[in-house]
């Protein structure tokens, strides 16, 4: 009896090794025949598709798997984190805000450098490589965006022509020296810097990822976060703030000037408004903004001058992947289109990584802007030479030393909290960078 | 019928006839779980510790533990552990023997006082958590009732592992006083009386008999406590989050936070250090019980 069973078991186990090996046979045959590029996104967009569909006419003898995850971020995370761990992940995939940097050390991507290093068709002249390398960890690069964009500054010009002068003076601002300019301010006309939302976001620049260090618990982050403190109005709640500050920033397009109620309390309270990811900042420069309340775009930067830019449509290459090679194929192809058609998906809050790119589509944002304001008003200057002299400045923003804070959930979170606590006054301000010290250091050295 | 089946037939009847024979089989579906989900994976991920990431899957020896061993967070952690365990532990055990000597004394009412002090360990950890978070928290209870105009950080001070300890002895507490109770009520009474008529005082019964008889006992709990305050990761996790306070970090916390760094490398090594921690303490007093009771 026992010596059959050892024999039925036996002859499962060999049954089993001989399919395991002979399927394993037939796809190192397929392999041969044709490449396979599999590809992951959380969102789908037609620019996506115009560039899978050049991958394939480009590359007729690979095969394309795309999958797309149609906005479902949880399932899209946990999966292509499972799929990493087990090897399994998509030769490409698009990181998302919840993906956690820590990967970086795990060994589970790929580095861009050498890639860019062996191809010869790569010249860097034609990128902004300041963006890119923005992106960089321990000197590797482990995503490549698509796009980039700043986060722009404007002045309250219905409040004091003077502030709107000295604003102006700078090429780049940080938000010590808006808080700077606020406390110089004699009257402050019951006005507040801005709304907290914007103020408060901007802590990676006490983070030294490189070296895992952290630097809250001084007396500059203290002073700084007080002030953050003391431009917030002390007659609301803080969450009544963060869902003005929300409200505000989904209701109140800035190029749309048509809700001008909106506008004038928006302009009543706030010296500066400070944008994240605004959809018309372009708006801001136009000659006939001058005009309006909120005007003279000026990008956000680090205490170190760098400007803080936010990368757009990255992509990742697993480490695990054999296809390397075509994964980076596809990324020059999704970063440098080629047709008419490409640029008209393009999102215009964002400016391309290429230059010849932000050339022609921001060029034509433009003039389609002015040309539609001139409709409804009068804007003195040719539009030609509007465009050339805006351009001009945007070309010297792009080409200023940049940094792109790695958002790290965890880390928000923490910063959230405590924060909170220290504007609801349950908290000192030396008790909240004592906090943040402690939690953040341990993050860090884990 | 042929000899042969007779033999076989009666091979099988004396398989089934031994008494172990038929307690392992009913163990037999445990077994398989336990070895499936938990020996088997445990063995497998020893493999994870050798190498230096799940792609390259270079062999790097002992480089994951040496590292691992040189990690301020792991020894933070591994250093919280052993202070938690090293004042919860003998705690939770003088405590609930303590409560249960009294409740031994009395006979009014014990049963009801055995439900009070279970009632703590049926109540779901995440109402463990909101309760003591709404007592201790910054807008809690206690800071609304006497420290309104300037709040305590319970949660986020030196004071958060005292508060954790209690929460852990609240929690824990009632399971070991049923077992104490049980141990005791064991001991028969006449012990007591001989020593009574030669005079023996309290203490002397304490140690003499009383503990003496409940060494088994004793050990079962000191097991359980030691596993309990392992699990006590989850409460902490839940009021104080995934990074608290420097002084309740523990080793779980670094696991779990490399479970979502998606390091399976340092979080294997972290799981057989600890491992062999735990496995090292239970020998140690295995050995000792196991002397204790050779003596008796």
């Amino acid at each position: 009896m026992l010596k059959r069973i050892f024999q039925i078991i036996l002859a499962i186990g060999l049954i089993t090794v001989f399919l395991i090996s002979s399927t394993g046979c037939g796809d190192k045959n397929e392999d041969a025949k044709k490449r396979t590029l599999t590809i992951s996104v959380p969102a789908d967009s037609s620019h996506t598709q115009l560039t899978l569909q050049a991958f394939k006419n480009k590359f007729p003898d690979v095969e394309l798997v795309f999958n797309n995850y149609d906005l479902d971020y949880a399932k899209y995370n946990q999966q292509i984190s499972t799929q990493l761990l087990g090897g399994g992940a998509p030769d490409l995939f698009m990181p998302t805000s919840d993906f956690s940097p820590k990967l970086f050390d795990s060994g589970l991507l790929a580095d861009f450098y050498p890639l860019m290093q062996s191809d010869p068709d790569f010249n860097e002249d034609d990128y902004y490589m300041n963006v890119i390398k923005s992106g960089e960890y321990c000197g590797k690069l482990f995503w490549f965006p698509s796009y980039f964009g700043h986060r722009p500054i404007a002045v309250n010009n219905l409040f004091s022509k003077s502030l709107a002068e000295r604003y102006k003076s700078f090429d780049a601002i940080n938000l010590r020296q808006l808080l700077d300019l606020y406390n110089s301010l004699p009257d402050k006309g019951g006005r507040y810097l801005c709304d907290p939302t914007a103020a408060i976001s901007d802590w990676y620049t006490f983070i030294d990822f490189a070296n895992k260090t952290c630097d809250f618990n001084n007396d500059y982050f203290i002073k700084y976060i007080t002030d953050q403190k003391n431009i917030t109005d002390p007659k609301k709640e803080i969450s009544d703030h963060i869902s003005k500050g929300k409200d505000f920033f989904n209701q109140w397009d800035i190029s749309d000037f048509s809700d001008s109620n909106l506008q004038e309390r928006y302009a009543l309270e706030y010296i500066f408004k400070v944008n994240s990811g605004d959809t018309s900042y372009l708006s801001l420069l136009l000659p006939y903004a001058n005009e309006r309340a909120f005007t003279h775009f000026i990008p956000l930067a680090d205490d170190k001058g760098s400007l803080i830019t936010g990368l757009g449509d990255s992509f990742c290459i697993s480490a695990a992947s054999a296809n390397k090679d075509l994964a980076w194929e596809f990324i020059k192809l999704f970063t440098n289109p080629d047709k008419e058609e490409f640029i008209q998906t393009l999102p215009t809050f964002f400016h391309p990584i290429r230059r010849d790119l932000f050339k022609a589509t921001t060029t034509r944002i433009l003039e389609n802007t002015i040309e539609e304001k001139r409709k409804v008003e009068a804007i003195d200057g040719e539009t030609s030479q509007i465009v050339e002299g805006i351009m001009a400045f945007l070309e010297r923003c792009n080409d200023m030393p940049m940094v792109s804070p790695i958002r790290m959930v965890e880390i928000d979170r923490i910063i959230e909290e405590t924060l909170t606590d220290f504007l609801m006054d349950l908290l000192t301000a030396e008790q909240a960078a004592s906090i943040l010290q402690n939690k953040i250091s341990l993050y860090l050295t884990e | 019928m042929g000899p042969s089946v007779m033999t076989k037939k009666s091979v099988l009847k004396k398989f089934f006839k031994k008494e172990e024979t038929v307690l392992m089989l009913f163990a037999l579906p445990g077994l398989l779980g336990l070895l499936a989900f938990y020996v088997i994976p445990f063995l497998i991920s020893f493999y994870f510790t050798l190498i230096n990431n799940n792609v390259a899957k270079n062999f790097v020896g002992l480089h994951n533990f040496s590292e691992l061993l040189s990690n301020e967070a792991f020894l933070l952690g591994l250093k919280n552990t052993a202070i938690f365990m090293a004042i919860c532990v003998p705690v939770n055990m003088i405590f609930p023997l303590a409560v249960a000597m009294l409740l031994n004394k009395t006979v009014r009412m014990k049963s009801l006082f055995c439900l009070i002090f279970l009632l703590p360990l049926v109540i779901p950890s995440g109402s463990v958590a909101h309760f003591w978070k709404s007592i201790f928290g910054l807008n809690g209870v206690i800071n609304g009732a006497f420290f309104a105009g300037a709040p305590v950080n319970w949660l986020d001070t030196q004071w958060c592992r005292s508060l954790i300890t209690t929460i852990f002895i609240w929690k824990n507490a009632g399971y070991n006083i049923v077992l104490f109770l049980a141990g005791l009520q064991a001991i028969p009474k006449e012990y007591y009386e001989y020593a009574a008529v030669e005079g023996a005082n309290a203490l002397n019964k304490f140690f003499r008999i009383t503990l003496v008889y409940i060494i088994p006992t004793t050990f079962l709990v000191f097991i359980m406590s030691v596993i309990n305050s392992f699990k006590s990761f989850k409460e902490i996790y839940l009021i104080c989050g995934a990074y608290p306070h420097q002084s309740i970090y523990m080793l779980q916390h670094y696991m779990n936070n490399q479970f979502s760094a998606l390091n399976y490398q340092k979080l294997a090594s972290a799981a057989y250090v600890l491992s062999i921690f735990i496995i090292a303490l239970v020998f140690l007093f295995y050995r000792i019980q196991y002397k204790q009771a050779k003596n008796f």
